[in-house]
Parts: C-alpha cells; structure tokens; sequence
C-alpha cells in the first residue's frame, strides 16, 4: 500500500464482498487497473478464498439420490415439437420427405439416439473437431444464440446444432441453415424451434462435400428452398 | 462417456445428451453433496440442492467456459450460489447473495483429468486443512458463516456485536493465513 491512493484491505475485502456502493466500487476497479500491489493482494486473498472448499470432509452421497434426481430433471422434459402445423397435407408430406432426404432431425430423442449410437462404438472415439459460436445477427435481438459442433467418428463426420432465444416460425416458415465456403452457400437442413424457442439438428457430411469457414441460419418463407431468400439470423 | 474430458461432456449436455449428464453427476456429486451438508448440516436440505445444482447444470444456457478457469471451481461456485440462495430463502432473507459470480475467473487453468492435476487436487486439500490448525476459533467461525452459511459481513458484525471493521481485519488475516500456507507449499513442490 506504498501508493498514497491506495484503499486499505478493509476496501479490498468489501469490494471482493461486492459490499459496497456503485461509486466506490468503479473508482476501485479503475484503481486495481493501474496498481499491481493492490491487484496482487486481491488476488491472493480470492486464491484463499477459493481453497476453502477443499478443507471440507468429502461424505458419500446416498445411493437413491441419482434416480430421484435424474426422475425429476427427464420427467419435466417435454420433446421437442411444433405444434401449429400448416393444415396443408401436400406441404407436409413433401417437408417431412425432405426432413428425411437431408436427414435432419428435430425430434431431441432422435438426436439422443444418434449421439447415442455414435458413442456405443468403443472402438471409434466420437471427436469434436470443431466448435462454432453463433450469435444473432440482428444485435437487437440478442437472445438469440446458438452453437454447432463438428465431430467426427471414425470416417463419419456430423454437424451438430443448438440453438436457444429464437421466436416460433409461423405458417409454412421454417429455419434453415447455410454452410458459406467462398461465398457460396448449400444447405444442411431446416428445423423448427419448440415454444421456449429452442431447437437442434443434425447433418451428416458427405466426403466429398466441400469444406466451409462460416455458417449462416435464415428465416425462410417455407422449407424447400435451395437459396437464402429470408433473413438471416444467426450466424458465426 | 468415462473417458470424455468435463468440457466434453458440458458440451454434450448442452445439446441434451443424457449419459453425459450421469457422467458428470458420477464424477461430482460426492463434492456437490458434501458442500450442500457442510452448509445445511440436514441431509433433506442437502438432497434438494444436490437436484438443483444437477438441474441447473442440464439447463444451463451460459455454460462453463473453459477459457475462465477449471470445471471444478466453476461447479463449486454454481453450487455455492445455489445453496447460499435456498438456505438465505430458508432465512426468509431477501438480502441478496453477495459473491460476485465471476470471481472463479481468476483461478489459473489446469488440464483436467490428468494424474497430475488429481495430485495437486488432493495437495490442495491436505495443505489447507493443515492450514486450518493455525486458525483461532473466532477465525474458523467466521468462515463457517461467510463461506458457508451466506451471512454478509454486515450480518456478521452484528451477530457478534461487533463493529464491521473488525469482522473485515479478521477476515483478512484469516486470509492471509490460508493463502501463506499454499504459498509455501507450493514453493516446496
């Protein structure tokens, strides 16, 4: 505390506490930015106070806990479906040959199945090459979000999608989502997202499909296009 | 899913794959249980934590990102807000829960899973229950109620009678303790 502006530890603590006003607590951050011997101290009192929990005696936990609580968490699992759908029975009958065609699945048991047959091979390792972030790509609307991971298995590779805070597509609409390689962009599938606005998918990637750098998800007018005509919604 | 790092199987969990959330509760819940009943000293309490903590976990949008530090820290902090905020509820205090979520963020970064890593797990502990014999009575109580049981300092000074800046100087010193016994642990290893 050589520095005249310096705070005591008693500010320290009750800034490490979060007790303490809005003001103080700015004008301490602004100060831990320039003076190490205050930032050094802070750091070595929250080291100790994350070895706390390692003093504690380690007690088994009882043996009925598990099912009791992986019975509450899956029972108030609901799956994953659109309930509004269009009462045009062509419509439907070519969207779900399509769904079947790319092979996407909305349908979360379907996705468990198939992660599930991905992993009972103990002989290929399921790998994750890569992970994708995607963010809105209106920042008004930026509860929407999502994520994509490319795994691999064996010579099999899948793209597996997540995304959260999109709103229900209405009528014939559906997402849809863009692999872009050099500015070009194919499809990988279209899906719809259930009343809290989430939704998955997967798609199997071919060999010999070309590689790509970024991923686009759209809002189309309806589930068969081969272009993007909707607005974009997320993206990488 | 055994061999699947804790990264792995957030990651999977996110994207509601079961077994990867009965990995994560195998692995962990002797510590999420254990913490619960150092707080709440009552199984009952301890077992409705312990499904919150797991619940919190499946329905997670944020996630752990491992860029802020280890697993770990990140569930023992997830578990510290959820069992401060049931026992503050079971209070019937409103008082919100002053540990800033971000805090776990500066711990260092360790590979998990590793021998090593399990070795300085278990050199932690033993160096800080060593740690613990230099502390007074008045010091171990006081993280008995800050640490574990949620009373803020305020709440403390009052309990006790005392005026908050003394609850702070012995909270500091209580701190320095601990962290001058991992210190010098780890400059023997």
């Amino acid at each position: 505390m050589e520095n005249p502006n310096c705070h005591g530890t008693d500010q320290l603590i009750e800034y490490m506490f979060g007790e303490i006003n809005e003001e103080d607590r700015i004008r301490i951050e602004q100060h831990i930015e320039s003076c190490q011997t205050c930032r050094k101290e802070l750091e070595e009192m929250r080291d100790a106070w994350y070895a706390i929990p390692y003093e504690m005696e380690e007690i088994e936990a009882p043996a009925d806990l598990k099912s009791e609580v992986m019975d509450s968490i899956f029972k108030a699992e609901q799956p994953v479906m659109k309930k509004k759908w269009s009462m045009n029975t062509g419509w439907i009958a070519a969207a779900v040959l399509m769904l079947l065609l790319v092979g996407v699945s909305w349908n979360n048991n379907h996705l468990r199945n198939q992660l599930g047959a991905m992993e009972t091979n103990p002989n290929l390792p399921t790998q994750v090459l890569q992970i994708f972030a995607l963010n809105a790509a209106d920042s008004g609307r930026d509860a929407a979000r999502g994520s994509a991971w490319l795994m691999q298995q064996g010579d099999a590779k899948k793209l597996v999608f997540s995304v959260q805070g999109l709103s229900q597509a209405e009528g014939q609409e559906a997402y849809q989502v863009w692999l872009i390689h050099n500015g070009t962009r194919r499809s990988a599938g279209v899906f719809l997202v259930d009343e809290q606005g989430n939704g998955v998918l997967t798609y199997d990637m071919k060999e010999q499909q070309a590689p790509f750098e970024a991923i686009g998800i759209t809002l189309e007018p309806d589930a068969v296009g081969e272009k993007p005509r909707g607005k974009k919604v997320l993206g990488t | 899913m055994k061999n699947k790092t804790d990264l792995e199987l957030m990651q999977l969990v996110i994207i509601k794959h079961r077994p990867a959330l009965e990995e994560l509760y195998d692995r962990y819940v002797k510590l999420v249980y254990s913490f619960a009943m150092k707080s709440t000293k009552d199984e009952q309490q301890a077992r409705i934590i312990v499904q919150s903590v797991f619940t919190r976990l499946w329905t997670t949008r944020t996630g752990y990102d491992p860029s802020k530090g280890e697993y770990i820290n990140w569930l023992i902090t997830v578990t510290r807000n959820i069992t401060i905020d049931h026992i503050r509820k079971q209070r019937r205090d409103q008082t919100a829960v002053t540990m800033d979520p971000e805090i776990w963020e500066v711990m260092p970064d360790r590979t998990e899973n590793t021998p090593e890593h399990i070795v300085s797990q278990k050199l932690i502990r033993e160096q800080v229950k060593r740690s613990y014999q230099y502390l007074s009575k008045s010091q171990v109580e006081l993280i008995q109620c800050l640490y574990w049981e949620g009373y803020s300092l305020r709440e403390i000074a009052q309990m006790r009678n005392e005026p908050v800046g003394t609850v702070k100087s012995r909270l500091h010193q209580t701190l320095k303790i601990l962290r001058n016994h991992l210190v010098h642990e780890k400059e023997e290893t």
